[in-house]
């Protein structure tokens, strides 16, 4: 392994399991919400962790307008695979949470369809690659519609719930740190995101590095 | 209770982090015979 | 390049005028739904925001059967090589675009009238009624115009165009919704910021459209 990628990974292996500690023994729990706000130290980082996936999904296929280079098209693809995964995880823990705060696992709140929104457009995503298929231009028609998506992303992350008074407790999860957080739980959720975006990253790395490999068999095979 | 919650999620962790490690190896190795 | 818009808006309009079928079928729609909930309802004047739902159903709804058909015509006469042709992809994105935020807007102005007049929801604030009108519109257009050249790319499938149309259109719809009920309460006053969503949105999509319509349009 490239010794950067070692790096990276050890610093991963290491954070994760304290990014537990703190999360779970460290920081001391919540006003209000007692031990269960110890789920937003989960919660956040993946709601990020798919907005990430989006931003690099938009990223990879303006690449790939713009240069014609056909791995950036799959590379697109996988970010927004991981994309979805997160956000369903995004919804789930948040309707974990709902459970706990207020007794009800789905409220139509609007960050909450905002969340759901976003799910949607991705699997639109998925139901056009997939009906495009093997066409020459699929990569280009799906890449417009994900840098569509991309564009229109930070209307339903950070505006809507800004229009819409919400049962969400800090508003947008950016501004959690200025609603009264202590230091203690600044800096473990600060960790927590760290440690996710390195996850994520890792494990784009390894879907980018398969979804080349596959490809070049392909070649191969079709060049028999 | 707390301290065998952690044990547990440092071995799941550390189950998740050798599966990626193995993973990484394997797609090295083919990259670099693909290289040749 | 502005001669060019300008000549295919009119070729379209008056293709559109004379094959009148996607104009009158929006309109029978829009006439047969007003009229069936004004007669279910006997007269008696329903609350704001079920008023508000459905004049945003029917607009939608008019619309929709109207919109899509835009890039589908073409693609199924076969004339869009030539189009392509004749104009650069982005004068066709913008012809196109015009084409259906007017097409919409036309489709509103016509409705709204027979919505207030049949259903008794006279709008408080009259001058934001208009406004939130035309906003969810436009934004309805944009989306619709960059989503139907997609799905007219990807084989003209009508179930593909609600998949993807869906998820844009459902936070437009919200909002407009939500802007129009708060037209018919004389208590609230009218929060501008909904608006500028609605604007900000439409402008975003059309920016990001205009810049990527050249790889969907062009094989």
């Amino acid at each position: 392994m490239k010794t950067i990628r070692l790096l990276f990974f050890i610093i991963m292996l290491v954070l994760m399991p304290v990014v537990f500690y703190m999360a779970l023994v460290w920081v001391p729990p919540a006003m209000g919400l007692g031990e269960a706000s110890r789920i937003l130290y989960f919660h956040v980082p993946v709601a990020w962790s798919s907005v990430l996936a989006f931003i690099m999904s938009g990223y990879y296929s303006i690449r790939y307008l713009s240069g014609n280079d056909r791995r950036h098209e799959l590379f697109a693809y996988n970010a927004a695979y991981m994309g979805l995964v997160y956000s369903v995880l995004t919804v789930i823990t948040g309707s974990i949470w709902a459970h706990i705060s207020w007794n009800m696992y789905w409220n139509w709140d609007p960050r909450e369809t905002s969340a759901v929104i976003l799910l949607l457009i991705y699997v639109a995503y998925f139901s056009l690659y997939s009906s495009l298929q093997n066409r020459e231009t699929r990569g280009r028609i799906s890449a417009v519609y994900l840098i569509i998506a991309a564009v229109v992303m930070p209307f339903f992350v950070f505006i809507i719930p800004r229009i819409y008074m919400s049962l969400h407790p800090d508003v947008v999860f950016n501004t959690a740190k200025k609603s009264g957080l202590e230091l203690s739980m600044k800096i473990t959720l600060i960790a927590s995101m760290a440690a996710f975006t390195m996850l994520y990253f890792f494990i784009l790395g390894l879907m980018n590095r398969t979804s080349v490999l596959k490809k070049i068999v392909e070649e191969k095979q079709n060049d028999d | 209770m707390m301290t065998e919650v952690l044990i547990a999620l440092a071995v799941i962790w550390a189950g998740i982090a050798f599966l990626l490690f193995r993973i990484d190896r394997k797609l090295t190795a083919l990259e670099k015979r693909i290289n040749e | 390049m502005e001669n060019r818009i300008i000549k295919n808006l009119r070729k379209d309009f008056l293709v559109e005028f004379r094959n009148r079928s996607a104009v009158n079928i929006s309109f029978a729609f829009a006439g047969i739904t007003t009229l069936s909930v004004s007669l279910a309802t006997g007269g008696i004047r329903l609350q704001p925001d079920i008023q508000s739902i459905i004049l945003w159903i029917i607009v939608f709804f008019s619309g929709m059967s109207g919109l899509a058909h835009i890039f589908i015509r073409e693609e199924e006469e076969k004339t869009s090589l030539f189009l392509s042709l004749h104009s650069t992809p982005e004068e066709i994105y913008i012809s196109k675009l015009i084409f259906n935020i007017a097409f919409f807007l036309v489709i509103c102005f016509a409705v709204t009238p027979l919505f207030v007049f049949f259903l008794q929801a006279l709008p408080v604030h009259l001058i934001f009624f208009i406004l939130t009108v035309a906003a969810g519109s436009i934004a309805i257009a944009s989306v619709s115009t960059i989503l139907g050249a997609i799905v007219s790319k990807a084989g003209n499938s009508g179930t593909l165009f609600t998949v993807i149309a869906f998820p844009l259109m459902l936070p437009v719809l919200w909002i407009s919704i939500g802007l129009t009920t708060s037209c018919f309460d004389p208590s609230v006053q009218p929060d501008c910021r909904g608006l500028l969503f609605l604007l900000a949105f439409s402008g975003v999509i059309i920016s990001a459209s205009y810049l990527s319509f050249r790889f969907v349009w062009t094989e």
